[in-house]
């Protein structure tokens, strides 16, 4: 059982859950690290383990360097979707979209550097952390 | 023909991405691997530190 409330409490991430676009899950303030959920989308385990690892994860200057460049946004994108991926799958959920998103923002980063190794060992190590703190946080484990 | 050889590239390592999400969740499901030391980025460490 994991509590994404209790998560977000055990990590002081603030959120608000209100209206917003259909097409938005939800998306976080990063400077402030603060997550905003569409009412909608409020059960899905998927879309807060996706914020919390946006507020986790991507710096404060982070914010302002994406719009300078996209790249970040993908790379920024993806580990957020990798890390609820794992949450989900480690929580026994369906996770089907993944694919289709991170394929999605992938086509965004250069080509080199889809040769090359995309997410290195050392991230991934980052990212399984923070799947890790996501999932105590929420009493997964207790 | 660039283009599709590099939507393949794209779909390779979407595929192996997913592979190693799935492995390490595999690893997530037991409680044993909060006996391993987990080692923080600095930056959520500081984080977590604040509030």
């Amino acid at each position: 059982m994991w509590d994404k409330f209790q998560a977000c409490k055990m990590l002081g991430i603030p959120y608000k859950i209100y209206d917003m676009p259909d097409y938005i899950g939800g998306y976080t303030e990063l400077k402030h690290r603060y997550i905003h959920i569409n009412p909608k989308k409020a059960d899905d385990d998927r879309v807060w383990a996706h914020e919390i690892a946006h507020a986790l994860l991507h710096f404060q200057n982070f914010e302002s360097a994406r719009g300078v460049d996209p790249r970040l946004n993908a790379y920024a994108e993806l580990e957020a979707d990798t890390v609820a991926y794992i949450v989900t799958k480690t929580l026994g959920l369906e996770n089907k979209d993944y694919i289709r998103y991170i394929r999605k923002f992938m086509r965004n980063i250069p080509i080199c550097e889809i040769y090359g190794t995309l997410i290195s060992k050392e991230r991934l190590t980052k990212l399984k952390e923070s799947a890790i703190l996501i999932l105590k946080s929420g009493g997964y484990y207790d | 023909m660039v283009i599709k050889t590099v939507l393949k590239q794209i779909k390779k390592q979407a595929e192996l991405l997913k592979e190693s999400a799935e492995q390490i969740a595999e690893e997530l499901k037991s409680p044993a691997i909060l006996e391993k030391d987990t080692e923080i980025d600095p930056d959520i460490e500081q984080f977590l530190a604040r509030r």
